[in-house]
């Protein structure tokens, strides 16, 4: 009975039914219902954002996407349809992690080609990939995920933490940043990065000498020297970059541990005074 | 809003975070391996499920979830708890042994819409805890009359009316009159009718997603002082006694401490994504942010802290207080260490306690679980987005003492909480853990350790404020000396039970055990054996002790 009221049903019924089973988590069922959905009303993008969803959920990445980019295709200006690309991204990030966390790393790597092809300007669906092909023993590829996802997002201090972890774990890892330092010798972003990979103080002064206001690489350097060089490293970038509050703040830290406690509290003042606005 | 706070558990997690404890090691010194510690639920019969302000998440109101107080409101010797909520507070009175009924409906506490924070204090000096609830739109005041509270905010001379988003709170004698004053924080400056709905602005998206308000994209606001005039009189003197703050900041947990050792309380409020704001007692009625120059307002790299929760604790047993802070995301807890005179030095790094940035920090707690002599930490986690789906729910931090080093677990179930409070509620002698988190019944935890001997004491005001708000206890055993002092608030938007706990390690006294009262005067207690809570009032050393 209830078989034949489902084979009568149209297509808003099969999305009702299909969102019920994704509610309750039976992901299989969904994607009967949902796929039924769009069968039946092809034109209408929110069924196709559903039926991405479940697609998603049943393993199929690649088919998740053409869903969510026929969505986008039937209505591209829709506000619902972007909140509902915006969302998948996250789901797609969310559904690799899980992945992940269950060390079904080529699967999370399956999601994360899709994602990444989808979503190429998402910082973190590449620091994933890194951590899928790292976890398969793909040191290099995950460097270069790291190195894609920092280039995406160069503020994001725990992307260069992730990547010094992978440095220390790849030999083939130094060519190539050996190379990209080369094709980009003016860049200070690959020297900084090669210094990473060899605890190279000096690639860091390097760095530094090609772009003064690159603060991860005094950053790195004025933790890697002594702290008398680290002072004067540091006094030579405020030098340099007057307004640059951070490296104020870093010499007053640098300052209160040597017991200088006048020059601390100068520094802390310039510090705030040129960042302590909201 | 920054990117990768989406997905917790990436490399730190792969790298065996929460995995358990591990050795920690002190600059130049020997490794010391972490004892086996866990945190374990305990049934305590709280059933009451935290509910929203208007049953949804939709504002940075709900967001901030709300704080618990451990006070003993009916003075039977028992720690009960107050909860703040979104609807109406819930209270539950201790039973015995750590089992809670809840008596809400004949407490006097109404409901309000809102709900934020709690704060205790005997402000009038009569024996009875009062508290303070702070909300969106106005803060109630409620006087306990022999177990019973009753509202006097409009009779106080406070605000009955309003729209200030006020969290965390402390009641605090920064004159030293003997008359609890107060303190409270205030968050972002917030219109209800005029809030922008999520989505509206871009500062209320997130990764192209509408999701609620803030901080960034509201005024900043400033905290509150209220000075107690007596005769159940308060008067607000923020302009004339709050010196240096100027509006610029999202205030939200409150910490009262003796920073400099001179007998006048302090003041720290953490701030989200603001800098922090220390209170300088200046001995003449007047306080002045000093935390730029004193060190205590940004992170180790300078930037701003999306700071909860905040801590006032000696960890490293010089006898000055630390500031413990903890933070959003990819940031980590802060620790501050006390130098003297103003002098605070961002330590977090050296110390392990910038070891996770995982956590979505708020409320903080210290308690001595293995009774070493060192305070260890506990911190209570979760994330802001309702978005996040599960992702929302984090698990607790705990991070023991190793000697001024932290070595740390992730443990309990995933929850998005907020508030924590400690107080011995089964009476054992060993503070349990008191934990709220959004649209979730309350949790009391405690941390399961071997541990060593303890004494705790509970003071009694006669010159000074009945509460002993203030007080500074130490004690020395095996020629080490400990330092506590008496608090109101702390953690984030919540209150401790105000009395003091010491680890004595091996030892089964203490040799000395002096305190400091509110006032500046100073009492030898003597020696006290482990093993018991001592009564001490103001002049009249132990008046009573209660041995586990």
């Amino acid at each position: 009975m209830l078989l034949a009221l489902l084979l009568q049903a149209g297509a808003e019924e099969w999305l009702a039914k299909g969102v019920e089973a994704l509610k309750a988590g039976h992901a299989q069922e969904a994607r009967i219902a949902l796929e039924e959905a769009v069968r039946q009303a092809p034109g209408q993008p929110v069924m196709w954002l559903a039926v991405a969803e479940a697609r998603l959920r049943t393993g199929e990445a690649a088919a998740a996407v053409a869903a969510m980019e026929q969505a986008e295709r039937l209505a591209p200006g829709s506000a619902m349809v972007q909140r509902g690309k915006a969302m998948f991204a996250r789901r797609m990030g969310e559904t690799a992690q899980g992945l992940l966390d269950a060390r079904q790393e080529k699967r999370a790597e399956a999601v994360l080609r899709e994602a990444v092809k989808a979503y190429p300007g998402e910082a973190e669906l590449w620091r994933l990939l890194g951590l899928a092909v790292y976890a398969q023993g793909r040191n290099a590829d995950a460097v270069a995920a790291f190195v894609k996802a920092i280039d995406l997002a160069p503020e994001e201090e725990v992307l260069y933490a992730g990547l010094e972890t992978l440095l220390s774990a790849g030999a083939e890892v130094e060519r190539r940043l050996a190379a990209y330092a080369a094709r980009h010798a003016g860049s200070a972003m690959g020297w900084y990065l090669l210094g990473l990979e060899r605890g190279d103080a000096a690639l860091f002064e390097k760095a530094w000498g090609l772009d003064a206001k690159f603060w991860p690489a005094a950053f790195a350097l004025h933790r890697s020297v002594a702290p008398g060089r680290a002072v004067a490293l540091l006094e030579r970038v405020v030098e340099l970059n007057p307004e640059y509050g951070p490296a104020y703040y870093a010499l007053a830290q640098l300052y209160a541990k040597a017991g200088e406690r006048e020059k601390a509290l100068a520094a802390r003042k310039r510090h705030h005074a040129l960042t302590g606005k909201p | 809003m920054k990117l990768l706070v989406w997905l917790v558990p990436g490399l730190l997690l792969a790298q065996g975070m929460g995995s358990g404890p591990r050795t920690v090691r002190k600059a130049g010194g020997p490794k010391v391996a972490a004892p086996a510690f866990s945190l374990r639920e305990v049934a305590a019969g709280l059933t009451a499920k935290h509910r929203y302000g208007d049953g949804t998440s939709r504002y940075i109101l709900s967001m901030t979830g709300n704080g618990v107080a451990a006070v003993d409101y009916d003075n039977d010797g028992a720690v009960d708890l107050l909860f703040a909520d979104g609807v109406a507070p819930v209270l539950y009175r201790n039973t015995g042994a750590g089992k809670f009924v809840d008596v809400s409906a004949r407490s006097g506490l109404a409901p309000r819409q809102w709900g934020q924070g709690v704060c205790a204090g005997d402000f009038d000096n009569d024996g009875w805890t009062d508290v303070l609830l702070t909300y969106y739109g106005a803060s109630r005041l409620y006087r306990n009359e022999r177990g019973q509270f009753r509202d006097v905010t409009a009779g106080a001379g406070m605000p009955v009316e309003g729209k200030r988003f006020s969290t965390g709170c402390a009641f605090v004698d920064y004159d030293r009159d003997g008359r609890l004053d107060l303190v409270v924080a205030n968050y972002v400056a917030f219109d209800l009718e005029k809030a922008a709905k999520p989505g509206a602005t871009k500062y209320c998206t997130w990764l192209g997603l509408e999701v609620f308000c803030g901080p960034r994209g509201f005024p900043t606001d400033r905290p509150m002082l209220y000075r107690n005039e007596g005769g159940g009189k308060f008067r607000d003197v923020t302009e004339q006694a709050l010196q240096g703050v100027a509006g610029l900041h999202y205030g939200l947990g409150v910490v009262v401490s003796d920073f400099d050792g001179d007998g006048w309380t302090d003041i720290y409020i953490a701030c989200d994504s603001t800098p922090g704001i220390l209170l300088r007692n200046n001995r003449d009625g007047t306080l002045t942010d000093i935390a730029v120059e004193a060190g205590a307002a940004y992170g180790a790299n300078g930037e701003e802290l999306g700071s909860m929760g905040v801590a006032a604790v000696d960890v490293d047993g010089d006898g000055r207080m630390d500031l413990v802070k903890t933070n959003f995301i990819d940031e980590t807890p802060s620790l501050y260490r006390n130098l003297g005179d103003w002098f605070f030095v961002d330590a977090t790094e050296e110390t392990g306690l910038g070891s996770d940035a995982t956590a979505v920090g708020w409320g903080l707690g210290v308690v001595d679980w293995d009774r070493d002599g060192r305070p260890d930490l506990v911190m209570a986690n979760g994330h802001i987005y309702p978005e996040l789906g599960a992702a929302q729910k984090q698990t607790k931090s705990l991070y023991w003492n190793g000697g001024g080093v932290f070595a740390t677990v992730r443990t309990g179930a995933p929850m998005a909480s907020r508030g924590l409070a400690v107080g011995d509620l089964d009476g054992d002698g060993m503070e349990e853990i008191v934990v709220t988190s959004l649209g979730a019944a309350p949790v009391v935890y405690r941390v399961e350790a071997k541990r060593g001997n303890g004494l705790g004491l509970r003071l009694e005001g006669t010159k000074s404020n009945r509460s002993a708000i203030g007080a500074r206890v130490r004690v020395t055993v095996g020629g080490k000396t400990l330092t506590e002092e008496v608090r109101s608030g702390g953690s984030y938007a919540s209150q401790h039970d105000f009395a003091v706990y010491f680890g004595l390690g091996a030892a089964a006294e203490a040799e000395r055990v002096e305190v400091r009262w509110p006032n500046g005067e100073t009492e030898l207690v003597g020696k006290l054996a482990a093993g018991a809570l001592y009564r001490v009032k103001e002049g009249s050393g132990v008046v009573g002790k209660k041995v586990w």
